[in-house]
């Protein structure tokens, strides 16, 4: 009975940090995903193809989502043929290690950082943009991130400087 | 006469079978799709019956899937007799003497005398194209709505001209004097070959702006005199047709050229994406010419560790209730409803959907065990309407004769109705009636008979059954059918067939297993 | 890594809050001189005996109802990022009013060193940030395209902070809306370019150039001994030392150096200089040389002028006003 309770604790244990140790691997690795800019947004937001990749076409589609909030933030988005291209919100490198507690939870599933990104997909992402690969669905879809304001909010949290600070 | 026919069936079912496999897809299927805009041209041979194929060629309307551009030059003449079809390298030689793109653009961008010209019709066909995705775009952009109109200038890259040839034309007189016409015909299709380069080209040196000076103004005048755009062939199609003159038997061969050359150009074929399931839904409808029935292909996407994307062909589908999409779109288009007749998988969200024309029509050849009679059959059936629930209404065709008997002139026509349900997309269960004729006379004496004698020698027959099919591989199925035939036939109205016959042919239960190829 | 990481995180925060009271760079939207022309906003000037032609801000925001919006679009954004644009109209309007003064004033001075237009403009206005904006709308046919160039330029050194060029959607769609995207379309990365150039701004200072010119009443030349506290030293060479001490991190480039010129450019100077009351303000290149030329007037007793050109430019004359 005891070794069968110890069994279970240490099981628990390893699994929970077998996920935590999974997320953060996760966020250092993070690069591996395209964006492309569509056409000039609204006011304040980002038009946007993002690829996402998840075991089901569902999850993809989340995955798309943080990608692009993820690329507002660290990698910036590339420009287009009538569209410049956006610089990242935070350019310095080393504000993900910095802030990397801030991150996991903004991205965590369900995070913040939904209330930055618009899916305008037409229902579910359909034809080319929604590829089988191995271990899953790879899917492309629409996006609007709403750029200015992910960019206050990450001024208001200390996150990123403002235009205006020092002065 | 039959056993060659029956031969003849197999070998067609083979060829068929060949061809399939042959076509297989390379390129990726996409679910891009936009409209295309024609111009029909009747190809003129100087003879009698220009006029009444001219008519019937300017009295066709294509139907809602595609926009007509009114070009000026409708008719062109290449002096050959009828009797043959005008070759590629005649037409080419017309089409290049001919300044059709001018044409096309004069029509498109509503060019009047004074040389001027405007985008409204470019731009209410850019709106017309739009989809939802392209309106949710454009809400989603800062230049807004106003840049879907700027879509119907990629669709200048979709206008085409069917020219549309009409040979051997003949007549034929039946015993009662009533003559119908015949004529084969053959389309060739040639596209409008720009590409962006070439628009801007176009508008940089031809188009005329309200500021510009006399001199600028003739400077573009002559330019668009001299354009040079070339129109490109892309293929052709050959149909037949017959009517009870020149002019009906002409116009029924329109719309099958019109499919063949769908066929033949893929940026015909109606692709989309599915948008629900359960059931199959997709955003397609009366705009891009859907029917009940129509056939389309799935097709999903795999990709591989390289990035090498393939799209790889599942299960068809047909159009079951067609949507009313003819407005404009404001994102948010009723879809079509389809059902899926084959196929293992199901089809699922997202998976792009293609036009994949078929008549519809199956045929099959069973052996046939008890019954009427014992021997074997074929017959074909014509699926009439397809509901979401996979309910399906035929008409049923039985046209065979009796090949187990010796010096018998042995026909049996029937005509019949069915109404088949899906127990799963892969068998179907199916109640029918038909409505039979059995003609039955010794050997060598069935040539010109009348109405009269032909119903002396026939018994009437009539069949309740019930035919179960599964698919084996789309489009072959195995069926089985069980049914009872009542032979309803007298001596005074059938007296030769009942004197006859002699109780060769007589009612009772019946068994039927053959396989059905659907065309 | 991590520890030289906090320490930098700590000096930067100890230098934002020294600033904390400091004045925010103004930033104000220029026509560009190609613009002009091409839209016929010029203007005869006379100019040392000459006759040049220059840019007539004044009637090209009068007359173009597209400059306007663009103006309005970026100043829209800035003012989001806490950054109100100057209006060059009412900029233009008071250095009307103000020249209308100054002729009366004429003579005083009797500078050979005229300042062009835009220079006045820039001294005057004392933006810091001048947005250089040059477009243009192309016909293809029916649709319209936009094409811009905006520089945002820093006032005091003529450096192009940030360049950003481009191309609207070529569509059919109303002007506004076009002209619109483009601002949009190089929005951020506007704002990144300015972010960059302040970031820079605040680690090595602002950056101008100084000229010292002979006058032929100076009693030497520059290349020449002169005694300053009883020491014999090179004129140039203590005014560089002067440089030495008073400009960020020691950072400045000699350009020229001869009997009748000094020219040092690339100037580091602090954003800011304590008053005589001991409190920060803003400093230009006027202010900055001032002690300067308090000192040479001191040292060497001879007369000494300093003549603006620009926020970022100075001529100082040795030997006459």
């Amino acid at each position: 009975m005891i070794a069968l309770t110890v069994l279970m604790t240490v099981s628990a244990v390893s699994v929970s940090a077998q996920t935590g140790k999974d997320r953060r691997k996760s966020f250092k690795s993070w690069d591996n995903y395209e964006i492309t800019t569509e056409k000039v947004g609204v006011d304040g937001t980002k038009f946007v193809k993002v690829w996402g990749f998840g075991k089901t076409a569902d999850q993809a589609v989340m995955n798309a989502k943080e990608n692009a909030v993820h690329a507002c933030i660290f990698r910036g988005l590339p420009g287009s043929a009538t569209a410049m291209s956006t610089p990242p919100i935070c350019p310095n490198p080393d504000v993900l290690a910095a802030n990397e507690d801030y991150f996991q939870n903004f991205f965590a599933a369900g995070g913040p950082y939904l209330a930055y990104v618009n899916m305008t997909t037409d229902g579910v992402p359909s034809g080319t943009d929604k590829r089988k690969v191995k271990g899953g669905y790879k899917v492309g879809i629409y996006v609007q991130v709403m750029y200015d304001n992910l960019k206050r909010k990450l001024e208001a949290d200390g996150i990123a400087r403002k235009l205006s600070s020092g002065f | 006469m039959f056993k060659r026919f029956a031969s003849f069936t197999f070998a067609a079912l083979l060829i068929s079978v060949q061809l399939a496999g042959q076509a297989k897809i390379k390129d990726v299927v996409t679910s891009n799709y936009n409209r295309n805009s024609v111009s029909f041209i009747t190809i003129q041979r100087g003879d009698s019956y220009d006029s009444y194929t001219t008519k019937a060629v300017e009295s066709f309307n294509p139907g809602a899937k595609f926009d007509i551009n009114d070009i000026r030059t409708r008719t062109f003449r290449i002096r050959k007799a009828r009797k043959d079809a005008v070759t590629n390298s005649e037409v080419q030689e017309a089409v290049e003497a001919t300044p059709y793109a001018r044409e096309i653009l004069s029509s498109v961008f509503n060019r009047d005398s004074r040389g001027m010209m405007d985008d409204k019709t470019v731009r209410y066909r850019g709106n017309y194209d739009a989809k939802d995705q392209d309106v949710i775009n454009a809400r989603a952009s800062r230049v807004g709505e106003d840049a879907l109109g700027d879509m119907g200038y990629a669709l200048l890259k979709g206008c085409y001209i069917i020219l549309t040839d009409f040979y051997n034309i003949d007549s034929r007189t039946d015993k009662e004097g009533k003559v119908t016409w015949s004529t084969n015909a053959r389309a060739y299709a040639y596209r409008l070959g720009v590409d962006d380069a070439a628009i801007n080209d176009f508008f940089e040196q031809c188009w005329i702006y309200e500021d510009d000076d006399t001199a600028t103004r003739d400077a573009k005048l002559r330019a668009f005199q001299n354009l040079a755009i070339p129109m490109d062939y892309v293929a052709y199609a050959t149909s037949s047709g017959s009517g009870k003159d020149v002019q009906t038997a002409a116009h029924s061969c329109l719309s099958g050229l019109v499919t063949g050359l769908e066929n033949a150009i893929p940026a015909w074929e109606v692709a989309v994406g599915i948008s629900a399931v359960k059931p199959l839904r997709a955003k397609i409808g009366t705009k891009e010419g859907l029917t009940n029935g129509a056939r389309y292909r799935s097709y999903s996407y795999t990709e591989d560790a390289n990035g090498n994307l393939k799209s790889v062909p599942r299960g068809f589908l047909r159009a079951t209730e067609i949507a009313s999409n003819t407005g404009m779109s404001i994102g948010e288009t009723e879809p079509s409803e389809f059902y899926q007749i084959s196929g293992l998988a199901n089809i699922e969200e997202g998976w792009t959907i293609k036009q994949s024309n078929d008549v519809g029509v199956g045929l099959m050849l069973s052996g046939a065990f008890g019954g009427l009679f014992s021997s074997f059959h074929i017959s074909a059936d014509y699926l009439m309407k397809v509901k979401t629930n996979g309910q399906m209404s035929y008409i049923l065709l039985d046209a065979t004769g009796d090949f187990s008997q010796n010096n018998v002139s042995s026909l049996y026509l029937a005509l019949g109705y069915g109404y088949a349900f899906h127990l799963s997309r892969l068998i179907e269960f199916m109640p029918y009636a038909m409505i039979g004729d059995d003609y039955m006379s010794p050997s060598g004496s069935g040539s010109s008979i009348t109405f009269s004698e032909f119903f002396k020698r026939s018994g009437f027959v009539i069949e309740p059954g019930l035919r179960l099919a599964v698919n084996v591989a789309y489009p072959l199925q195995a069926f089985g059918k069980v049914y009872y035939d009542f032979l309803l036939a007298n001596s005074a109205l059938n007296s030769s067939y009942v004197y006859y016959n002699n109780y060769r042919h007589h009612g009772g239960l019946g068994f039927q297993a053959g396989l059905k190829w659907t065309f | 890594m991590k520890k030289a990481l906090a320490i930098a995180a700590l000096l930067l925060a100890v230098q934002v809050l020294g600033w904390s009271q400091a004045k925010k760079p103004t930033i104000m939207v220029v026509p560009a001189d190609a613009f002009c022309e091409r839209n016929g906003y010029v203007q005869q000037v006379e100019a040392m005996g000459s006759v040049t032609s220059s840019p007539d801000y004044s009637r090209a925001m009068k007359d173009n109802a597209d400059i306007r919006t663009l103006v309005s679009a970026m100043a829209d954004f800035m003012a989001k990022n806490d950054f109100p644009i100057q209006s060059l109209e009412q900029e233009l309007k008071r250095i009307q009013t103000e020249s209308a003064e100054m002729a009366m004033m004429t003579g005083k001075t009797g500078s050979e060193f005229s300042e062009t237009p835009l220079e006045r403009l820039r001294r005057t206005a004392k933006a810091d940030i001048i947005l250089d904006l040059d477009y243009e709308i192309h016909r293809v046919g029916p649709r319209r395209q936009v094409s811009f160039n905006l520089q945002a330029i820093d006032a005091y050194s003529s450096k192009i902070i940030s360049g950003n060029t481009g191309v609207s959607s070529d569509s059919n769609a109303p002007l506004t809306s076009l002209l619109e995207e483009c601002v949009l379309s190089f929005k951020d990365n506007f704002l990144s370019g300015l972010q960059h150039y302040f970031d820079d701004l605040f680690a090595n200072g602002r950056e101008i150039s100084i000229t010292i010119l002979r006058y032929d009443s100076c009693p030497f030349e520059f290349d020449e001994e002169v005694s300053i506290g009883g020491e014999s030293v090179d004129f140039d060479e203590w005014i560089e030392e002067w440089f030495q001490d008073n400009t960020v991190s020691g950072r400045f480039t000699t350009a020229t150096s001869s009997a009748n010129m000094l020219r040092f450019n690339q100037v580091r100077i602090p954003l800011y200089a304590q008053n005589r009351k001991g409190r920060d303000v803003a400093i230009d290149a006027d202010d900055y040389v001032k002690p300067l030329v308090k000192l040479i007037r001191k040292q060497l007793n001879v007369p000494v002028g300093a003549t603006p050109r620009g926020l970022g430019d100075v001529w100082i004359t040795v030997g006459d006003k």
